[in-house]
């Protein structure tokens, strides 16, 4: 999967201040094209500041940034063309229907066919006819998504994309990354969990304190994945079936249940769980606050992960 | 055909607004005027209540004589609740335009369109000046009906340049709400810059008159160069009409100078 060498977004020591506050610290980012891109890191880490940037919603206060190989401050107007946004937060008051909406955005990107804008509105199981102010957060999501993708652009950027979405539409908007990107399209999307693009995106960049502190392959990062589990089971565990696996942190064995934290693969886990009859077996994943702790605070230093970050915001 | 352009989606999308306030100020304008009548017939019982009031008073409050039409209309209908309603709905409309928008989110999506933020601005600012000049319009088209019936006898051309003098007060404070929006992205602020203004400039066209410190008051005040003239009784006044246009266009440039340079939606 690796992509051409055409970068689609690049950030070089990208620095945003507002007032006193500094909310990015030098962002170096690359993002190929034809590429699913995961812009992962807690609220507040600069994920939308980062957007907004690109978009020029917002000006950077230093630094580089560049969409298409065009400066988001001279070229806005170029960029923007070419790309879908869904912001974060989709805020729609108007009293007129969705359909007159989105025809509106279509225009001003000079036109989409209305068969394509009913086309995505039936595949996200979208009525058009209803006032977009009354919709619901999962229906506004869905008007905010088909404005992203009705004119094919290349680049989507979208910002914490399946919030509100129910299980049944994220696979369906899962399907139409997966679209985007064998057509050649590029995707940037961020999230503040894992678990909402792993399982479409390449590669993903990991923000926290306004600091890039991991650029990394998904399955990597998957494989430093914490996942917490609880496991209950017929009869009484035996403690030295799960002390010996290596890989479980903070296990705590109690009569018949064992409470875990995994680090990577839960594989050995559940081989030892098999042993017993299992009643049941829950899985969470942590937020990303916490596996930074977990992760970035301990075992940075290995090398591949940029640790610039994660030991400035231990010393802090 | 109006989802084409920014312009005409807010149209669009403030058509039940326009509506209720063509409406509202139509029906204030036919009750308001409706009285004139009655006081023309008992013009000789006022001029003695307004002879007992202080001189000062009669003078702020523009009541000079409410048996002739223009004095009776330039005290009431253009002098104190068509302002107020002409200002409100150009406050609320301008405040809307750039700041309301981007305080409910909508400008963000907007802006992340290929659209210049110069354009939108402009665009929107024509949509609230079109809407203004459809109630300055509504008002004038419904005094213009009642000139005979009411026995207003006034040429149809003076109410105009009265309507359109009116108007542009308010699209003056509609403006400075709008500029102010633009530039600091805050509803509330634009709001506020609108009001103090307009309340600034009442009071500094009627009471401020009556101190000699505050006399100078009047030049920065809308109503002194929409009402000094007296529109109702001269017609157009070509200087003091162009002020009242190029105060907006100031105000749209102030604004536009500083939106398309500032982060927007934070």
């Amino acid at each position: 999967m690796s992509a051409s060498t055409r970068p689609v977004i690049t950030t070089a020591n990208l620095t945003k201040r507002y007032g006193r506050h500094q909310a990015l610290f030098g962002l170096d980012m690359e993002v190929d094209e034809g590429e699913v891109f995961g812009f992962l890191g807690p609220n507040g880490s600069g994920k939308t500041t980062t957007i907004r940037i690109l978009l020029d919603l917002i000006r950077r206060s230093g630094g580089e940034s560049r969409v298409f190989g065009l400066d988001t401050r001279a070229d806005g107007m170029a960029i923007r063309r070419r790309v879908g946004y869904l912001p974060g937060e989709l805020a729609m008051v108007s009293r007129r229907p969705a359909r007159e909406l989105l025809t509106h955005l279509a225009n001003l990107r000079g036109g989409v066919p209305q068969h394509r804008i009913s086309a995505l509105a039936e595949r996200l199981d979208l009525d058009l006819s209803r006032p977009v102010r009354g919709l619901s957060k999962g229906n506004k999501q869905k008007v905010g998504l088909i404005q992203a993708f009705m004119h094919d652009p290349d680049l989507l950027i979208l910002d914490e994309p399946t919030s509100g979405l129910d299980p049944l539409l994220q696979q369906e908007f899962l399907a139409m990354v997966r679209r985007a990107r064998a057509d050649g399209r590029t995707v940037f999307m961020s999230s503040h969990v894992l678990s909402e693009v792993q399982d479409v995106a390449d590669r993903a960049a990991v923000i926290r304190g306004g600091r890039i502190v991991a650029v990394e392959d998904i399955d990597a990062l998957r494989d430093r994945m914490v996942r917490e589990f609880r496991v209950r089971v017929a009869g009484r565990v035996r403690a030295e079936d799960f002390t010996a696996i290596d890989n479980l942190r903070e296990l705590h064995i109690e009569g018949d249940s064992v409470r875990c934290t995994v680090d990577g693969s839960p594989d050995a886990l559940v081989k030892a769980a098999a042993r017993y009859t299992v009643l049941s077996l829950d899985s969470t994943e942590p937020d990303l606050e916490e596996l930074f702790f977990h992760h970035y605070n301990r075992n940075g230093a290995d090398g591949t992960v940029g640790i610039e970050g994660a030991d400035r915001h231990a010393a802090a | 055909m109006l989802l084409r352009s920014v312009f005409g989606k807010f149209l669009r999308d403030h058509r039940r607004a326009v509506l209720g306030w063509l409406i509202g100020i139509s029906a204030v304008t036919v009750m308001y005027s409706s009285f004139f009548p009655t006081m023309k017939d008992a013009g000789g019982a006022y001029e003695e209540m307004m002879d007992s009031m202080p001189a000062g008073l009669t003078e702020a409050m523009g009541w000079s004589d409410f048996s002739s039409a223009e004095g009776y209309l330039g005290a009431t209908v253009f002098g104190i609740l068509g302002p107020v309603l002409m200002i409100i709905a150009a406050i609320m409309f301008g405040s809307r335009a750039i700041a309301g928008d981007e305080e409910e989110g909508g400008l963000e999506l907007l802006l992340a369109h290929p659209v210049r933020r110069t354009s939108v601005l402009m665009q929107r600012f024509a949509a609230v000046a079109l809407i203004m000049a459809l109630l300055g319009l509504a008002m004038f088209a419904v005094l213009a009906a009642l000139n005979t019936p009411l026995t207003l006898d006034l040429p149809a051309g003076r109410l105009f340049a009265a309507c359109a003098m009116l108007t542009l007060i308010a699209l003056s404070y509609g403006s400075a709400a709008f500029a102010a929006g633009a530039i600091t992205g805050r509803r509330s602020y634009a709001v506020m810059a609108g009001a103090v203004l307009a309340v600034v400039g009442y009071l500094g066209n009627t009471f401020a008159l009556q101190v000699a410190e505050l006399e100078w008051l009047r030049f920065a005040s809308a109503f002194y160069y929409a009402q000094d003239p007296e529109p109702l009784v001269n017609g157009f006044d070509a200087g003091f009409t162009a002020v009242l246009v190029a105060v907006p266009a100031v105000l749209l440039a102030l604004g536009a100078g500083v939106f398309a340079r500032r982060d927007v939606a934070v």
